[in-house]
């Protein structure tokens, strides 16, 4: 049975400083998400960076988008490095206007864990990539 | 002195909107790139923009420019760049040939629902006749150029400076563009097109919807 049946969120860590969170299908109740998260942050404090996964998510809730702007400022106030990965031009969508909302150059989205953890290893702010590749054509 | 150096700044800011304002694109939009790449970068930016969006129409022609512009904005989870150059490729393609596009402006929701390999192969099958066999391989490309597979030609580099600079631009678009109403959104015209082709363009897919 796969893990999102019974539980929509999963969060362990990947690596020492590194969180991961998994989020699946639906999310509704992201309350239950946030307080998992601030207790994973709590237990492990050495983690710098947060790297959440919801590329199988397929549909959410407008209070569960709140909820992950909520999630997303509590990050950017702990000054955690987050990548969001996605798996539609949807969720891509949700995880973006998230990171834009927050105003957190510490965070951005992805289309892979590749990229992502690309991303995750450096320092460069989100929106300081972005314009640095706009001059870089090819 | 202090004055006509004022002045000779506006003057400068003014003629620096010039170029900006034939992009026809939503004021909202050119806010949010003065703002978030601020007022001495912005123009430049803007002007990066209409570059990259005459150089894919200069090389694909305007429908399948449009195309890859709208894959590029819609994987982005953009609809304003979705629906604006779906529909817009919509257009140009209706003009030169009187027929539908197979992939309707309408559809952006859905495209953005699909996972991405799902997109791929529905790009594939709804562009399965050989008379779009090009605008199946071009967009297919940017999906997986997106997908972040690496750049093997001159062509992949030049698709791949397309993508980064929407990316940008959905960073500014994306609080607008996230949620916006599909039905009201108008296309991304950068060559205009008369009303009489936009309207009967509008009858012919309205027919196939129902």
């Amino acid at each position: 049975m796969p893990p999102s049946s019974r539980n929509p969120f999963q969060i362990h860590l990947m690596q020492p400083q590194r969180l991961h969170v998994q989020i699946h299908e639906r999310i509704d109740d992201t309350g239950t998400l946030v307080n998992r998260v601030v207790d994973a942050l709590a237990e492990h404090r050495q983690v710098t960076q947060v790297l959440v996964d919801m590329r199988n998510v397929n549909d959410w809730t407008e209070t569960a988008r709140v909820g992950l702007g909520t999630l997303q400022k509590l990050l950017a106030r702990r000054q955690l490095r987050t990548a969001w990965i996605v798996g539609s031009g949807r969720t891509h969508g949700l995880a973006r206007f998230i990171v834009v909302r927050a105003a957190d150059s510490n965070a951005a989205t992805f289309t892979s864990l590749s990229s992502a953890e690309e991303w995750l290893a450096t320092h460069q702010g989100r929106v300081a990539q972005l314009l640095s590749k706009v001059d870089e054509p090819g | 002195m202090n004055i006509r150096k004022q002045m000779l700044n506006w003057t400068d800011a003014v003629l620096q909107w010039v170029p900006v304002a034939r992009l026809r694109y939503d004021s909202r939009m050119f806010l949010r790139i003065m703002r978030v790449a601020s007022w001495r970068n912005g123009f430049a930016v803007m002007r990066k923009l209409g570059d990259v969006r005459d150089g894919v129409c200069a090389r694909y022609g305007n429908v399948l420019g449009n195309l890859v512009l709208a894959i590029a904005g819609l994987l982005n989870g953009c609809r304003y760049c979705g629906v604006g150059h779906l529909y817009a490729a919509n257009l140009y393609y209706f003009q030169s040939t009187g027929k539908l596009l197979p992939i309707d402006e309408r559809q952006t929701h859905q495209l953005q629902c699909m996972p991405f390999e799902e997109l791929n192969d529905y790009i594939r099958d709804s562009l399965s006749d050989s008379e779009f066999a090009e605008m199946s391989r071009v967009m297919q490309r940017v999906l997986h150029l997106r997908l972040g597979n690496r750049p093997e030609t001159a062509e992949d580099h030049e698709i791949e400076h397309v993508i980064d600079v929407w990316n940008f631009v959905n960073e500014c678009t994306i609080p607008f563009g996230y949620d916006a109403k599909i039905e009201h959104l108008g296309p991304a015209l950068s060559d205009p097109v008369p009303l009489d082709v936009i309207r009967r363009y509008q009858q012919a897919r309205e027919r196939t919807r129902k």
